[in-house]
This record gives C-alpha cells, sequence and structure tokens, in this order.
C-alpha cells in the first residue's frame, strides 16, 4: 500500500506551554515530543517555570510527569507553590506526578534513569515531561558520549511517544553544557543581571530546531502568577503587516480654532503627536481637553498616564470645565494609571494596545513620555521601541499624543527626552511660557506636521475655568520681535547655527 | 506470542520500540539493516516486518523486494517508517514493493500500534 495520507499525518505539533508571553515568542508553543533545555542560574526561576509548564499542560487535558534529581524535595517544592496561582491541588497525584530519580540515578546510572523515565512516563501516560536537577545526571556520568547518548534515547522516545520533555538545568561543566546544546530541540536561557541598583530576569530562546522564534532577550516578572514574559515590544510588533487606511479618516480634533487650523483641522488617524513644554505649561490638560473634545464627538479615548493619579487628573480636568467625570462614567473615556515603579516597558506597552483594541480606542494620549522611557531598562532600545509601538498604533488607526518635557527653558525647538523619537513624529507641537517685558504669556506653536507646509505662527494660548483655548490671533509684533531677538542669542540656537554652518 | 521484527539502523529508536512493543505483549526481535533483516525474516518468520527505508548495507524496499521472493514467506505484512515525504522510496527501476503501510517519521506511537493491531492484532490477546 502506498498511501500518501499517512505520510503528512505525522507532522509536528505544537504544545502551548501555557507561560504568558512564551508561545508568542515561540510562534505557537513547544514541538510534541521535542526535548529541550532550561538553562539558568540558581534563583532564575527554572523550577517555577517547570512547574507552570506541568500545570498549565495538565488544565489543558494532557498528563504530566515532573522527576526531580538531587533537588530540593518535593514536599518542600510544593508547599512553596502552593502560593502561585496556577497550583491545582487536585492535579497533583492525579495528572500530575512527582517522582525523584535519583536513587535510580546513583545505582544504575543514566541507562538505569533511561529505563525508568520511560516506565514512569508509559505508566502515568505522560504527554509532558520535566526533569529538573539534570546537572546532577550530567555530573554523575562519565563521559560526554554517555550524556549524549542519553540524551539521544531520551529523544527518540519522547518523540515516538509525543511526550515533550523539558530537562532543568543550572551551571555545568563545559563538556556537559555542550552535549546539551548540540543535542537538544531548543535551548531557552533565563538571565537574571543587574540594572543599576535593581536586577531584571529576561528569557531568550538561542536554539530551537523547526521553527523561527522571537530573538534576543525577553523580560520577564515572578509574581503570584508565576513567570510572565513580555516579548520585546520592537520584536512583537516590528514587523507589522500593512494593513489598510482606518475607514474613518476624520481629523480627531481639539475644538481650538488655532490649534486645528495649524493642523489641517487635528490629528489624522494613525498619526503621532509630540507635545513638548517646561512643567506646569499644559501638556496634561491639551491631552485631556483633546479626548473630551472627542468624546463630545463620540469617539473613545484612553489616557494612559504614569505621574498623576485617577483622582488629580479628574480634579485638573473639571477645573478647566471639561466634563471628565460623565466622560469615564459614559465609558468615552479610560483612565490607565501606572506608577512609574519598576514597571517593564514591554508589560506596559502590551497593556496599553490592550486598552486600545478592547474599547476600539481613536483617540490615545500617553502622559508621558518618561514613564514608558524610564521603564526600557536598556535605554539603547528606546528608538526601536517607539517606532514599534508607534507603528502598531497607526495600523490600529489611533491618533496618538505623547507628552514630554522640553529640556530648554527659551526655545521652540524639537527638544525631547528621548532623541530617537523626532523621526517618526507626525505632529510637534510646542507649549512655552514666555516672559518679555515683565509680562508672563503662553505661547504655542505647531513646529513639525506632515499635514501641509509648517506653519509659522506661534499662538497665544489660556487656561481657565472655560477651558483650553488656543488663539488665531498672532502676537502682537513687538512681542514676536522681542522673542526671536532672544532665540538667536540663545546657546541652543548659536549651536544650531554652528551645527548648519558645517 | 506473536513476533514483530523490527529493521532500523537507528539504535535509540530500535530500542525504544522493542521496549513499547514488549509492554504491549509483542516478542520483538531487530535487526540495524535490510540485509541482515532478510537473515532475521528466514530465522525468526516474524508475524510483522517493521522497517525503516534508509538503512545502509540494503535499504527497505530491498528487504521487502527479499521477503516476496520468500514463498513461504511473501505475505507477511510489512510497515515501513520513512523520514521522506513521498512514496517514491517503494519504486525503482525493478517496480513497486507492496507494503501493508507507509508512515512518515517521526511516527507517532499511538498511530503505529494502531496500525500493527489492524494487521496482525494485539500482543496479549484479551478476553472476549
Amino acid at each position: 500500500m502506498s498511501d500518501d495520507d499517512e505520510l503528512t499525518a505525522a507532522k509536528l505539533l505544537r504544545v502551548p506551554t501555557g507561560l504568558h508571553g512564551l508561545d508568542t515568542i515561540l510562534h505557537g508553543g513547544l514541538f510534541r515530543g521535542g526535548v529541550y533545555v532550561v538553562h539558568a542560574r540558581p534563583g532564575s526561576g527554572k523550577t517555577i517555570l517547570g512547574n507552570q509548564v506541568c500545570f498549565g499542560h495538565v488544565a489543558a487535558g494532557g498528563r504530566a510527569l515532573f522527576v526531580t534529581l538531587l533537588t530540593e524535595s518535593h514536599s518542600r517544592m510544593l508547599a512553596q507553590l502552593e502560593n502561585m496561582s496556577f497550583f491545582d491541588p487536585p492535579a497533583v497525584g492525579a495528572t500530575l506526578s512527582y517522582v525523584s530519580g535519583y536513587q535510580t540515578l546513583e545505582k544504575e546510572g543514566l541507562a538505569g534513569l533511561l529505563v525508568l523515565l520511560r516506565r514512569l512516563v508509559r505508566d502515568c501516560k505522560a504527554t509532558c515531561l520535566v526533569i529538573d536537577g539534570v546537572v546532577t545526571a550530567g555530573a554523575m556520568s562519565e563521559s560526554e558520549l554517555e550524556i549524549k547518548k542519553f540524551i539521544h534515547e531520551l529523544q527518540v522516545y519522547a518523540e515516538l511517544v509525543g511526550c515533550t520533555t523539558l530537562l532543568l538545568t543550572g551551571e555545568s561543566q563545559t563538556g556537559q553544557q555542550y552535549a546539551f546544546r548540540t543535542m537538544v530541540d531548543g535551548l531557552i536561557e533565563l538571565h537574571l543581571d543587574a540594572a543599576g541598583m535593581e536586577a531584571s530576569r529576561s528569557l531568550e530562546v538561542t536554539k530551537f530546531r523547526g521553527s523561527t522564534v522571537l530573538m534576543g532577550r525577553h523580560l520577564f516578572e515572578i509574581t503570584s502568577a508565576g513567570l510572565t514574559i513580555y516579548p520585546r515590544t520592537e520584536a512583537a510588533f516590528g514587523r507589522s503587516p500593512d494593513r489598510p487606511d482606518p475607514r474613518d479618516t476624520r481629523p480627531a480634533a481639539f475644538g481650538m480654532e488655532g490649534l486645528d487650523m495649524a493642523l489641517g483641522g487635528g490629528l489624522r488617524a494613525g498619526s503621532t503627536t509630540m507635545v513638548l513644554g517646561m512643567p506646569g505649561s499644559g501638556k496634561t490638560l491639551l491631552g485631556l481637553s483633546w479626548l473630551a473634545a472627542g468624546a463630545a464627538a463620540q469617539e473613545q479615548g484612553l489616557y494612559f498616564g504614569f505621574f498623576e493619579t485617577p483622582s488629580d487628573l479628574l480634579r485638573k480636568a473639571e477645573g478647566i470645565g471639561l466634563p471628565w467625570g460623565d466622560a469615564i462614567a459614559s465609558g468615552r473615556i479610560e483612565v490607565v494609571w501606572e506608577p512609574p515603579l519598576g514597571v517593564i516597558a514591554d508589560r506596559l506597552a502590551e497593556k496599553l494596545l490592550a486598552a486600545v483594541s478592547r474599547r476600539h480606542v481613536r483617540r490615545l494620549f500617553i502622559d508621558g513620555l518618561a514613564g514608558l522611557s524610564d521603564a526600557l531598562i536598556n535605554t539603547r532600545r528606546s528608538r526601536r521601541f517607539f517606532s514599534a509601538l508607534c507603528n502598531e498604533l497607526r495600523s490600529r488607526g489611533v491618533a496618538t499624543i505623547l507628552s514630554d518635557e522640553t529640556r530648554s527653558l527659551r526655545e521652540f525647538e524639537v527638544d525631547t527626552s528621548d532623541e530617537g523619537l523626532t523621526a517618526m513624529l507626525d505632529n510637534v507641537i510646542s507649549l512655552r511660557h514666555v516672559e518679555i517685558a515683565s509680562r508672563r504669556s503662553k505661547l504655542a506653536a505647531v513646529l513639525k506636521t506632515r499635514e501641509k507646509a509648517g506653519d509659522e505662527t506661534v499662538h497665544g494660548y489660556s487656561i481657565g475655568p472655560r477651558g483650553f483655548t488656543v488663539s488665531t490671533a498672532r502676537p502682537d509684533d513687538r512681542y514676536v520681535e522681542e522673542l526671536q531677538r532672544e532665540e538667536k542669542a540663545s546657546p541652543v540656537a548659536k549651536k544650531r547655527s554652528k551645527r548648519r554652518r558645517r | 506470542m506473536k513476533t514483530i521484527l523490527v529493521v532500523d539502523d537507528e539504535y535509540g529508536l530500535v530500542e525504544t520500540l522493542t521496549e513499547l512493543l514488549q509492554s504491549e505483549g509483542y516478542r520483538v526481535v531487530s535487526a540495524a539493516n535490510g540485509q541482515d533483516g532478510l537473515e532475521r525474516v528466514k530465522q525468526e518468520k516474524p508475524d510483522l516486518v517493521l522497517t525503516d527505508f534508509m538503512m545502509p548495507l540494503s535499504n527497505g524496499r530491498d528487504l521487502v523486494r527479499g521477503i516476496r521472493a520468500l514463498p513461504e514467506l511473501a505475505s507477511t505484512p510489512v510497515i515501513m517508517m520513512t523520514a521522506s515525504t513521498r512514496t517514491v522510496a517503494l519504486t525503482d527501476e525493478r517496480g513497486t514493493v507492496e507494503v501493508a503501510s507507509f508512515l512518515r517519521k517521526p511516527v507517532a506511537w499511538e498511530r503505529l500500534l494502531e496500525g500493527i493491531v489492524k494487521l496482525i492484532g494485539p500482543g496479549v490477546e484479551r478476553p472476549a
């Protein structure tokens, strides 16, 4: 008989790990019957990861076996797992078995351990096997060849019976590490690094046969939910397919004549706009007013901020007459507040994008940029991170405003805390307080816009009980001349002029 | 007791299949290539042959051709396993050899056992 159907039947199937983020990194999970090494220093979370995979597997209807080799006792390990949300007591001993293989390993070596594992997998009908303390097996082997033979035979068995296997291992001798790395189907490394006074955990898939993965390190945290891994935003969203332009192309107007005129009617769907200004210049109030204008036009808005609590925002918004409380009560505006305390930037990006999708948000105000930048840990990622995030928001048709503090007291120029960001901005709006002839005035200018030729006009703005208003009228000529003179004399302007000459 | 001949040059697979088939109540004998496999067929007269295709000295197709040439054993069912995705492995200039089943590696144990039971029945007869 020659049956082509038979030949296609044995294709590689995926087994989700059940770990948040890891399946995204692996493009769907581990391969059924594959043997994978999880390598990490002590304290990096590999035992939690192994247990989490087992509990996730049995929760999805599979059967799992956790074998230890001279690691902590099962009772101690289970006692520590009891506080984890994935821990399911009825599963232990029923669909998930814990067995020690150390005595067999000590008496009969790797060959004996292999026989034991085969028998256990068969008896437990396990479709997931985790072996913790594999470094012990390596240490008790007589040669590198013996380890290779053990892994090979384990691979053959795992593949045949469809039992996906994780080998948890720590620091080991170079020869053992080499044997493990070369033989297995995949290698997942957990890193624990110092980041200033803090520590950061990251996961990296350095080898994965049969599929591409999201390369590089991905930060993770260990909480009562176990390991939560956040794929790097630029890796997860960096290559979003081109999506059709959003159907709704109405500009997201501010409802402020001066600003809307300068921006061609408002902010285009999918555009990214930076609002720059000194502390107290009104960046947050401008963003809140823009969201409130959207709510009045029945558009969904999202405030994603770091520095002001929801009650502070409410007070602030209602102080200038914005119907903020009503907009929140009606669901037109959602406030997400994330205090900037050691959070992972990719977690923020994920949360932000989830909030955008959940409510089909059309207007997004991120207040402010520093809250995201500070969470990056590795600042060299900045450009790629923001580029990926802005592209994803663009592809979802969201008009986004980012607020940031300018470092310049005197200049109308694009001077953000994040230098990698400016190229991807569609619009830049600057808010300034200027003191001329003993008079303090508020000036707004659109420094960059992709909508039309740059609007050179400087607009006066005011913030009061009747809201945030931007005037269409130019400030008087004497005032502007004074301003220009001052700018020419400033050190930043001189530096810029020198650069131009070069 | 029903006898199965496992022919494969991959030692780990032979060992694993032997253990799994024995646990199902079959008697298992093995060989590492088609040439040795044919000798074992003559000696053991197995109820079924489970063979790899690509092996040194003599491949699975040659083994099947050898079996079909033995008058008293010509009807022995053969399951061939291959890493190839196509059935051309069964054919050469001398024609196409007849096998009961052609499975692609990696072989799923449940599927393999199902095929074996269908061809020669279970290893241990269970009471009705």
